[in-house]
């Protein structure tokens, strides 16, 4: 028992003794980290990386790296790459996505489920995706990589076919139906463009409404 | 009586040394006067612990990133490190804590700024920044590594904390195993203000580990 003033009365080494424990103990309290979950700590990950990869991208030019890579091949690709020239390009909408695509792309079809667009070097389509990224096509994963498009997450496989190299993405939006990317090229160049294609895509304000 | 005396004294002390230690806990400010006092160097008008709207003067055309927070362009007020030396900060991001980032679009007057982060591309930044940190916190930095989502890149990881762990900084930057090899893009850093105890990958938002880039490199 404790009197403020006063004197111990009773018990007081042991009554010393507990507060002590007590305070210690709620001090560590206060100081302990609360857990985290880590599926969220991924995606956090994965929209820093993102920011942090499209602010170097933008800075590239101005600091005089080369970013095109017209006239000279690409020896490998990674998922996570960006790094096409898009100068000259033409920007095409619908009303799932909006982007820019290289000379000699046109629409060929459209719908308000759908769009597709198709050029000398090769197509992409956009859709409403229904089920896993890996589900509803077939060839071989060369890489992966997890990004955010248009400021939602996104998932991109590059893929080796039988027509040429190809582009799966998966776009998920919170607040609307996921959308399925596909793109297909000739060439590891065609398919960077793709890439490019894809990565810089805003998903339209009329998809899910 | 002189032996009864005795406890009445140590529990005087005893008392007088909780009374100090809750009185510190309650009136020390939430955020470390080094850290504040930097984050306001770096990106003028920055709170850690304010919330977001409160800043939008600070961090014009602010756009929110789902699940990390809002971000935008520093403000610039000259020399921001000790010896003069001016970084200069292409952008800030005000990083929020789990819960309120997981909504899709958090309200500014309600969000709160878990921790801070500003990027540049200034080649030397790195190296200036780590320099004045150790100047400021009087102590080597705690090395770690992040590993990117492509596997062959990593970035090194420097944290130093306050006394107490009360909060600190870490400077990221682009693992080089070769220095003298030109980098074939801009050379970013970026550095995270952050409050309470060093996390790892919770307060890097990252893939966080803790040893030196360069013994990953060698183990991988």
């Amino acid at each position: 028992m404790i009197t403020i003033g006063g004197r111990w009365a009773m018990g007081d080494g042991r009554s010393l003794s507990a507060a002590i424990v007590i305070a210690t103990v709620m001090t560590g309290a206060c100081h302990r980290a609360p857990r985290s979950d880590p599926a969220e700590l991924a995606l956090a990950a994965a929209a820093s990386e993102s920011l942090t990869v499209a602010l170097a991208d933008s800075l590239a030019p101005v600091q005089g790296f080369v970013v095109s890579q017209a006239g000279t091949g690409i020896e490998s690709l990674s998922a996570c790459d960006d790094r096409a020239d898009s100068r000259g390009w033409q920007s095409v909408g619908s009303s799932i996505i909006e982007t820019e695509l290289p000379e000699g792309f046109s629409s060929s079809g459209q719908s308000s489920g759908s769009a597709r667009w198709s050029g000398p070097s090769g197509w992409i389509s956009a859709s409403a995706q229904r089920g896993d990224a890996h589900m509803n096509w077939t060839g071989l994963i060369t890489s992966e990589c997890d990004v955010y498009i248009s400021g939602w997450p996104a998932h991109v496989d590059l893929v080796t076919t039988a027509y040429g190299r190809g582009v799966h993405v998966v776009i998920k939006p919170n607040d609307a139906p996921a959308i399925g990317i596909e793109a297909q090229a000739k060439t590891i160049d065609g398919q960077a463009q793709m890439l490019h294609a894809i990565r810089t895509a805003r998903i339209s304000s009329a998809w899910g409404h | 009586m002189r032996l009864l005396g005795i406890p009445a004294t140590v529990g005087g002390i005893a008392l007088a040394i909780i009374f100090f230690k809750v009185y510190g806990l309650v009136s020390r400010p939430d955020v470390p006067r080094p850290i504040a006092i930097l984050v306001d160097q770096f990106a003028p008008g920055v709170e850690i612990g304010a919330r977001v709207s409160d800043m939008k003067h600070a961090v014009p055309a602010m756009t929110y990133i789902p699940h990390l927070g809002f971000v935008g362009m520093p403000g610039q007020r000259g020399a921001n490190l000790p010896d003069g030396y001016t970084v200069r900060f292409e952008q800030v991001r005000l990083l929020l804590d789990e819960t309120t980032r997981r909504q899709p679009n958090p309200n500014p007057a309600k969000a709160r700024v878990d921790a801070v982060e500003v990027v540049t591309s200034e080649s030397i930044a790195a190296g200036e920044i780590g320099q004045a940190f150790n100047i400021i916190f009087r102590k080597p930095p705690r090395l770690g590594c992040l590993h990117m989502s492509d596997e062959s890149r990593l970035r090194d990881v420097q944290t130093w904390a306050t006394p107490n762990e009360r909060g600190g900084l870490s400077i990221i930057s682009d693992y080089r195993p070769d220095p003298k090899v030109r980098p074939s893009g801009p050379v970013i850093t970026n550095v995270i203000a952050f409050v309470g105890n060093f996390d790892g990958g919770r307060t890097l938002r990252a893939n966080y580990t803790d040893a030196s880039c360069m013994l990953v490199s060698q183990q991988q």
